[in-house]
């Protein structure tokens, strides 16, 4: 089994994103919704690299659904978030909540 | 964890639509390179889907493609970097076929890495090797390429030329004025033709005198050479080339900001040139420079002190006197030889029309040519030589990655046999290669910046010309197609060798290499057969060059060199319009100088040896018939002085003396040369020889001999000169040659002001000492010596370490023959005999090649050479016995160590 390093920030967005997606994750929409809502273009690259990666990692698992003529005959790879990848999700939120915690007015202060 | 489906291995038909099928299939190519199979299918699916939704073309795909390819390269390059990041599916080294090429390729370049760092001096030599080849080779080409290649940095300077004009005999002269104004006006292919002449200006009205380095040009020449002032205006026709026009000038930005410290108002002020006043009217832009002589102040031609001589005499309508030469710009498409058949064709008619001129023609040299003659050559010389060394370096290097291949021969095989293909071995011994190679590049592209710069530091003179090699656009190609060059000699050839690996063979054979590789055998020993013929040729260039030098260095110059100052001076002709106030001005000065404490004796010259000046002229001998051609000689102007001080001998009759003067009869002094030439067995003082001059012919009486000099460089010829009583020949143009006690260097400051007391506007300049000069003039010879002779001896250490290697190789190879050998009572005077003769069979043959190619080049070298036969068999000897002695030594190493090899280890050492 692989190690589980924490996920990055970039790998939470992919991450958070798959489950907004729900059932119509794959990476096109995967990659707009993180532009949409960060105002970041993020790179195809970058993107099927991080797909990749967290699925190393356990967090997610992807298949292949039917072809489509509109995709020159090829098919979609779909991804869902394991329960291992919402943990991490969760352990991540809750480590930077704590870190928070009594933050905010000063951070708005300086 | 990961569901796989059927389609995983991407073998779906795709139907493209909607792009070019072929640049849509490269695009799917370049993807299925980049990215892992499993993902294939469905980013070309997702790309294609986006192409779609966003209506864009085949260029998008592309663009998309290649940005999502090289993130995956720069992601296996990052996890390589950090194995104990990388997931769980990493594929196994070379394993998995659908892995894409990158990943195979990562992995043998990880593996060569690995094997190189466990050989360090292996990589250290190797790379080093390569380096110093490639960057002797980088650093002489960027001077190649600004001297060969590149143009002068004038606008279309491929169109500049120089016209020079010749007489009967071929010699160089100046143009007469009228016969430059008709060339002008008639040569149809030229767009442009304007005079020029540099010389020497005074600068005064300042706190202390100065002299500026002037250029006479006639009106058009900014526009000839295509420049323009950035502040004011250059010449205008018809206006400032009026004689009693306001006196106008052009400065140099470099010279505005150096010399006139920047003065913002100086367009528009005036200054003293030649004690007269110049409106500057206009400043040329920065980095502008002319490459004939680094001139500082530009002025109307008729300013010219020589040509306002020469107008006052009527020298302007004498088609006898040389008066115009200059620079020209053919027009566009027209080729030298056109131009210059047109120059001939319209002197032939001038020499018809105007016979008085005598017949007279023209060559016309391309400008760049004229100002690269002299250097190009042993620039040239130079990157041949380092073209050897860098062949020798990549034949090393090849001799070094064969060894290696050699001795790893049982694990390649073992891998081989493990399954292992043959395209797999290869390219991961390619992979090595390509390591070494990309540092060898590497360094050598640095070492090509420094030693560039060492080059240029070290050079005697700076390049003619303003030309400054720089490491530039086609350096760097260079260097890369060098760099490509090198790794296929020194990468293939081990390749090669490895492309047809007989697995069972190496296998049954392990260790046991006695009769293994005789192929292999003969590749190194060709190897070292070719280093050896490249560096004798390479030793004896040098060597003929050092030998060169020796004999330049012997040169009897003639005079004594030691403890003597020089310095230059023209007084302003309109200060002293008249040839008897010139002779008093410089008469007060010079026995000012000798008034001077710690001078010794001063004398004056107008052309002093190895100073750059001088001239000939033609004569005739009264009493004897004038010849097919006029005899020539070398003139000279001195004073009773010079002699003595210099320390030149008189030979017959009698020196110059005060009797000598403007009124008396003209006398002359000639050298030995002349005398033995032209009275050979006679006396010749006595004789009268008659010179042609712009008034009237003078008649001359000799009157002694002196010694030889040299006048211009150790490697002059010895020629006839001719030394005339400056009382005599009085002119503005002089020399100071002052022999000092002590360091002549500390006199100067003492000298000059001698030279103040008697006018304190007097500018003089070139202050040096002869051995300075002497020095300078073998600067060239010097700096060649030194580089041939650096590259010889990195060539005979690459030499001496390639058959090391070879020999030691083969010596390892032979353990267990020797070992039999031994063991059967073979003594070990007669192993050492039989590994040396080997290593002496091989450097022979090389000796043998290379001596015929050293023969053949030598024709190359030849004009570099002074006193010097290509063929000069104490070189030939000497370079052959030093390059024995080297491969003795380097084979006797490993000879020694065979004659110890144990018979007992050796038989068990399978």
């Amino acid at each position: 089994m692989t190690r589980l390093g924490p996920p990055g920030d970039f790998e939470q967005m992919v991450l958070l994103a798959v489950l907004r997606l729900g059932d119509a994750a794959y990476a096109v929409p995967i990659r707009r919704e993180i532009a949409v809502r960060t105002h970041r273009s993020p790179a195809r690259g970058a993107i099927y690299i991080t797909l990749d990666r967290l699925e190393e990692k356990g967090y997610l698992e992807s298949w292949l659904g039917d072809a489509a003529a509109e995709r020159g005959g090829r098919p979609r790879r779909y991804y869902k978030v394991k329960p291992a990848g919402v943990r991490a999700l969760e352990q991540s939120w809750t480590a930077l909540r704590r870190m928070w915690e009594g933050m905010e007015p000063k951070v708005r202060e300086t | 964890m990961r569901r796989r489906a059927p389609t995983d291995d991407g073998t779906m038909p795709p139907t493209d639509s909607g792009t070019t099928p072929a640049m849509a299939l490269l695009a799917r190519r370049l993807l299925s390179w980049a990215v892992p199979a499993r993902l294939r299918d469905s980013v070309l699916g997702d790309l294609e889907e986006e192409r779609r939704a966003l209506d864009r073309g085949t260029t998008w795909l592309w663009v998309q493609a290649l940005g999502i390819a090289v993130r995956y390269g720069w992601e296996r390059v990052r996890r390589a970097a950090h194995p104990s990041r990388q997931g769980k599916r990493q594929s196994v080294p070379g394993g998995s076929k659908g892995d894409g090429m990158m990943q195979v390729l990562w992995t043998d370049v990880r593996y060569g890495a690995r094997l190189l760092l466990k050989a360090p001096v292996f990589t250290f030599v190797a790379v080093l090797t390569l380096a110093l080849g490639i960057g002797a080779n980088t650093a002489i080409f960027s001077v190649v390429n600004a001297v060969v290649l590149q143009p002068l940095p004038l606008p279309d300077s491929d169109r500049l030329v120089s016209p020079m004009g010749r007489n009967r005999e071929g010699e160089r002269q100046f143009f007469s004025f009228p016969d430059f104004q008709d060339l002008k006006h008639d040569a149809a292919l030229l767009s442009g033709y304007s005079a020029f002449v540099g010389q020497s200006v005074n600068l005064t009205g300042r706190e202390e005198p100065r002299r500026v380095r002037g250029g006479f040009v006639s009106d058009d020449f900014f526009k000839v050479v295509g420049v323009e002032p950035i502040v004011g205006r250059g010449f205008v026709p018809g206006k400032d080339d009026l004689e009693g026009a306001e006196q106008v000038c052009v400065v140099q930005h470099e010279t505005w900001q150096g010399v006139f410290g920047g003065n913002p108002k100086l367009l528009g002020s005036s200054v003293i040139l030649n004690n007269e006043p110049f409106t500057v009217v206009g400043i040329l832009p920065p980095g502008f420079r002319f490459p004939y002589d680094e001139i500082e102040v530009w002025m109307p031609y008729h300013t010219w002190p020589a040509f306002r001589t020469a107008a006052a005499e009527g020298g302007l309508t004498d088609r006898r006197a040389g008066l115009a030469a200059g620079i020209a710009r053919m027009k566009r498409g027209v080729t030298v030889e056109q131009a210059e058949t047109e120059f001939k064709g319209i002197l032939a008619r001038l020499s018809k029309q105007y016979p008085e001129g005598g017949e007279r023609s023209a060559t016309i040299t391309p400008m760049k040519r004229d100002i690269i003659r002299g250097v190009k050559q042993p620039v040239l010389v130079l990157l041949g030589a380092v073209g050897f060394v860098l062949l020798i370096a990549c034949a090393n290097v090849a001799n070094l990655m064969l060894a290696r291949a050699a001795a790893r021969g049982r694990e390649l095989a073992t891998r081989a046999a493990l399954g292992a293909g043959r395209r797999r071995l290869v390219s991961q011994m390619l992979a090595e290669t390509g390591l070494l190679w990309l540092a060898g590049c590497a360094g050598g592209l640095l070492l090509g910046g420094w030693g560039l710069q060492l080059l240029l530091s070290a050079a005697p003179d700076d390049l003619p010309g303003g030309i400054v090699p720089r490491l530039d656009v086609t350096v760097f190609a260079f260097a890369l197609g060098l760099t490509a060059l090198t790794g296929v000699l020194f990468g293939l050839i081990p390749a090669l060798r490895f492309s047809s690996p007989n697995v069972t063979t190496a296998l049954k054979e392990g260790g046991r290499t006695g009769h293994e590789g005789a192929a292999r055998t003969r590749l190194h020993a060709a190897l070292v057969v070719a280093q050896m013929t490249l560096t004798l040729v390479l030793l004896v260039g040098s060597g003929l060059m050092l030998r060169s030098f020796q004999h330049l260095l012997r040169v009897d110059v003639g005079f004594k060199p030691e403890s003597l100052l020089s310095m230059e001076y023209r007084l302003p002709a309109n200060k002293y319009p008249e040839g008897a106030q010139q002779w008093e001005t410089h008469r007060r000065i010079i026995e000012e100088v000798r008034r001077v404490p710690g001078v010794r004796s001063a004398s004056l010259v107008r052309a002093l040896p190895f100073s750059g000046n001088g001239g000939t002229m033609s004569f005739e001998i009264l009493g004897r018939p004038p010849g097919e051609k006029p005899l020539r000689a070398g003139i000279n102007a001195v004073d009773p002085n010079y002699f003595g001080t210099m320390g030149i001998p008189l030979l017959r009759g009698r020196n110059f003396g005060e009797q000598d003067q403007a009124s008396t009869p003209s006398v002359v002094v000639i050298n030995r040369t002349m005398a033995d030439r032209f009275w050979p067995g006679q006396d010749p003082v006595g004789q009268k020889i008659r010179i042609p001059d712009n008034r009237a012919p003078i008649e001359a009486e000799i009157i002694g001999v002196v010694g030889d000099t040299k006048q211009y460089a150790q490697d002059d010829a010895d020629n006839s000169y001719v030394y005339g009583a400056q009382a005599q020949n009085p002119h503005i143009f002089n020399t100071i040659a002052a022999r000092t006690e002590g360091d002549p260097m500390e006199m100067s400051n003492a000298i000059r002001a001698a030279v103040w007391s008697v006018d304190p506007e007097q500018p003089v300049w070139k202050i040096r000492t002869q051995e300075s000069l002497l020095t300078r003039a073998i600067g060239l010879p010097r700096f060649l010596v030194q580089l041939m002779g650096g590259y010889a001896m990195l060539a005979l250490l690459l030499a001496a370490v390639g058959i090391y290697g070879v020999m030691s190789y083969s010596v390892t190879q032979r353990t267990h023959e020797l070992g039999v050998r031994l063991a059967l009572g073979a003594r070990p005077a007669d192993v050492l005999r039989m590994v040396l003769r080997r290593g002496l069979r091989l450097t022979c043959l090389g000796l043998a090649i290379g001596l015929g190619g050293a023969l053949a080049l030598g024709r190359v070298v030849q004009a570099l050479l002074f006193n010097t036969s290509p063929s000069d068999p104490v070189t030939l000897a000497g370079v052959t016995a030093l390059l024995l002695l080297v491969a003795l030594g380097a084979s006797y190493l490993p000879a020694r160590r065979a004659t110890r090899v144990d018979p007992l280890i050796a038989l068990r050492s399978e």
